[in-house]
């Protein structure tokens, strides 16, 4: 039978695993600061999305009860997604859950032509931006299983392989 | 120990170092967090000891608790646009709306004139359910007067809101006092000065509950920077920025273009009042504060809501003098009050100086902030910008920031503090993160109190209505009516008799 399991050079795995901590360190920080914060919301965000998804994105932003639980599933989300990424742990479902999550923020505020915001970006776009770079980099990291070797998955999940 | 087992043990060995390889990045990460965390609670410690700020805040729930007594009868005098927009603050409407959970006004539309049918018709219509009033049920429909002196001398009214075009405020409000009737009259007070100080004897011989209305007197961001500028937080104030600019068809009051009405509705004799005669017009009757007839032009539309802000939070009063210069130079339509005007107002016992400068055909200055226009607050220490929302900034040559700014804990020019009132605790904030810092330089956190953003207009006539019945004070007093109108009618005589208005406070009068 076939060996279907790709092998990757040490390089990759570390460059991967890298990538991975990076990418949770990121989400992490983002996540803790709002969570310490009981002020933050992303009201100010929400309402001044574009593009086709901006109506749900502003209904949102004046519903406070649907607010209050978006704020703060984006808050505990982006600490457990970024503790899960750092860790290793539950790996492919925080990059999965983390996509997901970071392609929210792109589609709330893309940056296409003829579409203006008044959050300033701290760089200059066009359709692409650093935030849907996140993304497809958690993309690729899910394509490529050395990317979640390292990590307690390994520990707690190493009888199911 | 057979190969097996020997090979096993290397990889649970392997598995064990691969399963916790990342984990030393999560101490790193906590390290570097509490450092972050520790120069941030250091740098709102002393931005906060610096400047006091926890007694700032307040919030404040009463709206929503129901007022009590018998219903007080309203009547409303012009239900023209502005007019409608009060009584739905008032909560009258069609049918339930269902949809807000304000305390109970006690209150009943009893009265409606308007010179115009299809107006008065409007406001007759929504006379008839309270969505503020418990338990909901349908109320008698308001009465029809076509003249307001029938409305003054009927005693089953209580009180009533102008909401007229200027020209009719002075007499509307002389007379309605005079029958006993409690007032909530609409800015701009007058059209003149001479109006102001004729109101100010009448209102002396008659005990009448008078609300201003400039319902910003409520707006909390407006409280809270009054106790910031107490605290002498910007250092020596000279300077007072106010602004108005606006591009549009309907911002340069050309109100007349998309809308339809039948002269043979409208009492245009009596609408026209003592001013003289112009045949019936669509455009002064939609856009009435295009006419020196009818109003006082820019100043009095306009800067009122900028100085009825500005002087809640320093007690301005009037100034000792004004200059102005404008003109017509883009709407070349049949205006004759300026689309362009600036003014200097002169506070030489305060060592500061105000600024007006509106433009009907530019966007560019004083841009909106939820709703509101941004106001510049210059001191010696830092500048405030003042709208719904507060952020100070701190000046680069600040004597009080300069230790700060040395060690790094102020940045200058960036947002140092910020205020958005409705956030939890209302509360007042050094700001630290970048985002946050983003945030407050753009304005564009929403504005909620405690969870619910709420009316400013239904705050001011719950003030007012609540005066009537407990004789708690308003804060749309007549004296800031007073120090209004006669602030803006200066700038607009200076404006029109191309000289500078000095004010003799002894006198009351202008120089």
């Amino acid at each position: 039978m076939e060996n279907k399991e790709i092998t990757s050079t040490r390089g990759q795995l570390i460059a991967l695993t890298a990538l991975r901590v990076l990418i949770g360190w990121h989400l992490l920080y983002e996540g803790i600061v709002k969570v310490l914060n009981p002020d933050w919301s992303a009201a100010g965000f929400l309402r001044d999305s574009g593009w086709i998804l901006s109506g749900f994105f502003h209904w949102i932003a004046a519903t406070p009860g649907v607010l209050r639980v978006v704020d703060a599933l984006n808050a505990c989300g982006l600490t457990l997604i970024g503790a899960g990424l750092m860790l290793g742990l539950f790996t492919r479902a925080s990059m999965l859950a983390g996509i997901v999550l970071i392609l929210f923020y792109y589609l709330a505020a893309p940056p296409l032509t003829g579409l203006y915001y008044n959050f300033p970006a701290e760089g200059n776009y066009l359709i692409v931006n650093k935030t849907l770079l996140e993304a497809a980099s958690l993309a690729v990291l899910l394509c490529f299983p050395a990317a979640a070797r390292i990590g307690l998955d390994r520990l707690f999940f190493r009888g199911r392989k | 120990m057979s190969e097996e087992s020997k090979e096993s043990k290397k990889l649970q060995r392997r598995d064990f170092l691969a399963g916790l390889a990342t984990v030393p990045v999560i101490g790193l990460f906590g390290a570097a967090l509490m450092h972050q965390l520790a120069h941030d609670h250091y740098r709102n410690r002393l931005i906060g000891a610096d400047l006091t700020l926890d007694q700032l805040a307040s919030a404040d729930d009463d709206y929503l608790r129901d007022l009590d007594g018998d219903p007080l009868r309203l009547g409303i005098i012009g239900s023209g646009s502005r007019g409608m927009n009060i009584l739905e603050s008032l909560g009258f409407s069609e049918k339930d709306a269902g949809n807000r959970s304000y305390g109970d006004l006690r209150i009943r539309l009893a009265g409606v004139c308007d010179v115009y049918d299809q107006a008065a018709e409007r406001a007759m219509a929504v006379s008839g359910f309270n969505a503020f009033s418990r338990p909901a049920s349908p109320l008698p429909k308001a009465r029809r007067y076509t003249r307001y002196q029938e409305m003054l001398d009927d005693k089953e009214i209580d009180a009533v809101i102008i909401a007229t075009p200027d020209h009719w405020h002075a007499r509307m409000i002389m007379d309605a006092a005079a029958a006993g009737k409690h007032v909530y009259a609409e800015k701009c007070l007058t059209r003149t000065i001479e109006e102001v100080i004729q109101i100010k004897q009448a209102l002396q011989r008659c005990n009448i509950v008078f609300q201003y209305g400039h319902q910003n007197r409520q707006q909390l961001s407006f409280h809270v920077a009054r106790k910031m500028i107490a605290q002498n937080i910007l250092g020596k104030i000279t300077l007072l920025k106010t602004h108005t600019y606006r591009n549009t068809t309907r911002g340069a009051f050309n109100r007349h273009l998309d809308r339809k009405i039948d002269p043979g509705q409208v009492d245009w004799q009596q609408w026209l009042g003592d001013t003289p005669f112009y045949p019936f017009s669509p455009s002064r009757y939609f856009g009435w504060q295009k006419f020196f007839e009818y109003s006082g032009g820019l100043p009095a539309h306009m800067f009122s809501h900028e100085y009825d802000a500005i002087n809640q939070v320093f007690d301005l009063g009037i100034p000792r003098s004004v200059m102005a210069m404008g003109g017509i130079y883009y709407w070349k339509d049949d205006r004759n009050t300026p689309d362009v005007f600036q003014a200097v107002f002169e506070y030489p016992e305060r060592e500061l100086l105000l600024t007006y400068d509106a433009n009907l055909a530019n966007t560019s200055t004083g841009e909106y902030e939820s709703g509101a226009k941004v106001k510049e607050i210059v001191g010696s220490d830092a500048w405030m910008k003042l709208g719904l929302h507060i952020t100070v900034f701190p000046d680069k040559h600040s004597e009080k920031f300069k230790s700060r700014i040395e060690q790094g804990v102020i940045e200058p020019n960036a947002p140092l503090l910020s205020f958005i009132p409705g956030m939890k605790e209302n509360s007042i904030q050094a700001v630290t993160s970048a985002s946050q810092k983003m945030y407050a330089g753009s304005g564009l956190i929403s504005t909620y109190r405690n969870g619910k953003e709420v009316d400013v207009t239904y705050l001011h006539l719950r003030e007012w209505l609540e005066g009537i019945r407990t004789g708690k004070p308003v804060s749309g007093t007549f004296q800031t009516a007073f120090e209004d109108a006669v602030t803006c009618h200066m700038a607009t005589l200076s404006y029109r008799e191309k000289r500078r208005v000095d004010w003799d406070v002894v006198k009351e009068c202008v120089l």
